[in-house]
């Protein structure tokens, strides 16, 4: 997951008490990010490497990137699939 | 249950002072019962006013059990999810609008939550308010037509609403309901706004990739008052938070707010408006308005057009009698009238009323509210 992402162009999103309402351009249903995935949403304010994510985040949490990694890419796919986050070409 | 839910009331003052600097209302000392606190929710949640009790409980200012806790969270992002639907059907129908060149400013909820809040999840909204031209008013039911719109009231008479009328509301598709405003409130106070003031200055917001406008920070503080004192009886708690955010933090000048409530003949309204939402939240600081409210003199025709609105189910005829006084052609005068008096077929229709009945109605309720 070397690639940059960002928060899909017309995503709407609101948040309260850490956590994070957010809806798709082209999604019926508003997701809830709670937790770390909240992080995430914040992370990707603007476009950034998945790796440097990783490393803000692991460092954030002090723990080593490795020991988040699969939480973190479990949670970018699901974003991924919500439309809520898009590739950067 | 009566207890709790008038419990409820007061409790939500309380909880929607919370933010609000200088407020002497205190929280509970300790959680509520959960009777009790249900209330509290069910009547913030009435108001769209659920994130300013989240936003407490989060900073220890209100004591809640962790099941009233993550109950109140539930309601709340609920809430918020509805928010984000609503912007974007906003979204959808603003981007039409635009295409078909018809300008709009987006009023209240939207525009508040964004520009008035330091965060927009602490205000919710419930439909879509905006403000539009009376030249483009007809343009704009076409576009809300196409978009599958229903309008739910027809005009009183073809063109009453572009000349007189205070707004019109299309429900779409998805149930959301559009409030198309041509000004603040029917009646006398809502015939005297200077609508050019409505277009004068303007203030932008980001939403989505999309950037939307909105009126001036003092057409939105005086658009509060007039809901804070004239749009409901017993007032609601929204427009009254809603005012004190923007008295207390807005970006308004104060000046040009008194000179706009001057030029309105509408003084009263926010001299009633900052009064009581002082009053309410128990509110310590001066500001200029409150300063300003504090000297207004009232007169009696201030507290007689005050009273016309003030009361539950203000009689439409009452309104509409005393609206006469705010038009100064005659020629307005006997279009308005003439709108009262033979309404179209499908305004009667949609209320169930034939015209003789109408007109006994309304007849009879003007008689019995005209002073002796």
């Amino acid at each position: 997951m070397g690639e940059t992402l960002r928060r899909a162009p017309g995503a709407l999103w609101l948040s309260t008490s850490g956590t994070v309402v957010a809806l798709s351009p082209d999604g019926s249903e508003p997701a809830v990010i709670a937790g770390s995935g909240a992080s995430l949403w914040a992370a990707f304010e603007q476009p950034t490497r998945v790796d440097q994510v990783l490393a803000d985040l692991a460092a954030r949490f002090r723990v080593t990137p490795e020991a988040i990694r699969p939480d973190v890419e479990a949670a970018i796919e699901a974003l991924l699939k919500l439309g809520l986050l898009e590739e950067v070409a | 249950m009566i207890e709790a839910d008038v419990a409820g009331v007061d409790d939500a003052v309380t909880a929607a002072a919370t933010g609000l600097p200088g407020s002497s209302l205190q929280p509970p000392p300790e959680s509520l019962s959960d009777a009790r606190w249900s209330a509290l929710v069910t009547e913030l949640t009435a108001e769209r006013l659920t994130g300013l009790l989240v936003a407490a409980v989060d900073a220890g200012r209100w004591p809640a059990t962790d099941g009233q806790r993550d109950a109140l969270l539930d309601v709340h992002l609920n809430v918020l999810g509805s928010s984000l639907l609503l912007e974007r059907t906003l979204l959808h129908v603003v981007g039409e609008l635009a295409a078909a060149s018809i300008d709009v400013r987006v009023l209240k909820g939207v525009a508040v939550a964004q520009l008035d809040y330091p965060d927009p999840g602490l205000r919710a909204f419930g439909d879509i308010d905006l403000l539009v031209r009376a030249d483009d008013a007809e343009r704009l039911e076409a576009v809300l037509t196409q978009l599958g719109g229903r309008r739910n009231q027809p005009a009183a008479r073809p063109g009453f609403d572009r000349r007189f009328g205070k707004s019109f509301t299309y429900v779409l598709p998805d149930g959301f309901e559009v409030d198309v405003h041509r000004t603040f409130v029917m009646g006398p106070y809502g015939l005297t706004v200077e609508i050019d003031d409505l277009w004068q200055r303007s203030q932008t917001f980001g939403l989505g990739d999309q950037t939307l406008a909105t009126v001036s920070p003092e057409v939105r503080l005086m658009h509060a008052a007039y809901g804070a004192v004239l749009s409901s009886w017993p007032p609601r708690l929204r427009p009254r938070r809603d005012l004190a955010e923007m008295a207390l933090h807005g970006s308004h000048d104060p000046d040009r707010v008194i000179a706009m409530a001057q030029s309105w003949r509408a003084e009263a309204v926010l001299a009633t408006a900052i009064r009581e939402t002082w009053q309410a939240f128990d509110l310590a600081d001066v500001t200029a308005l409150t300063a300003w409210a504090g000297r207004y003199p009232f007169t009696d025709h201030d507290r007689r057009l005050l009273a016309l609105y003030r009361r539950p189910d203000p009689p439409y005829s009452a309104l509409a009698l005393s609206s006469l006084s705010a038009l100064p052609r005659m020629r307005d005068r006997a279009a308005f009238v003439t709108a009262l008096a033979l309404p179209s077929r499908e305004f009667l229709d949609r209320r169930g009323a034939s015209l003789p009945r109408y007109l006994w109605r309304g007849t009879r309720r003007a008689l019995r509210r005209s002073p002796s």
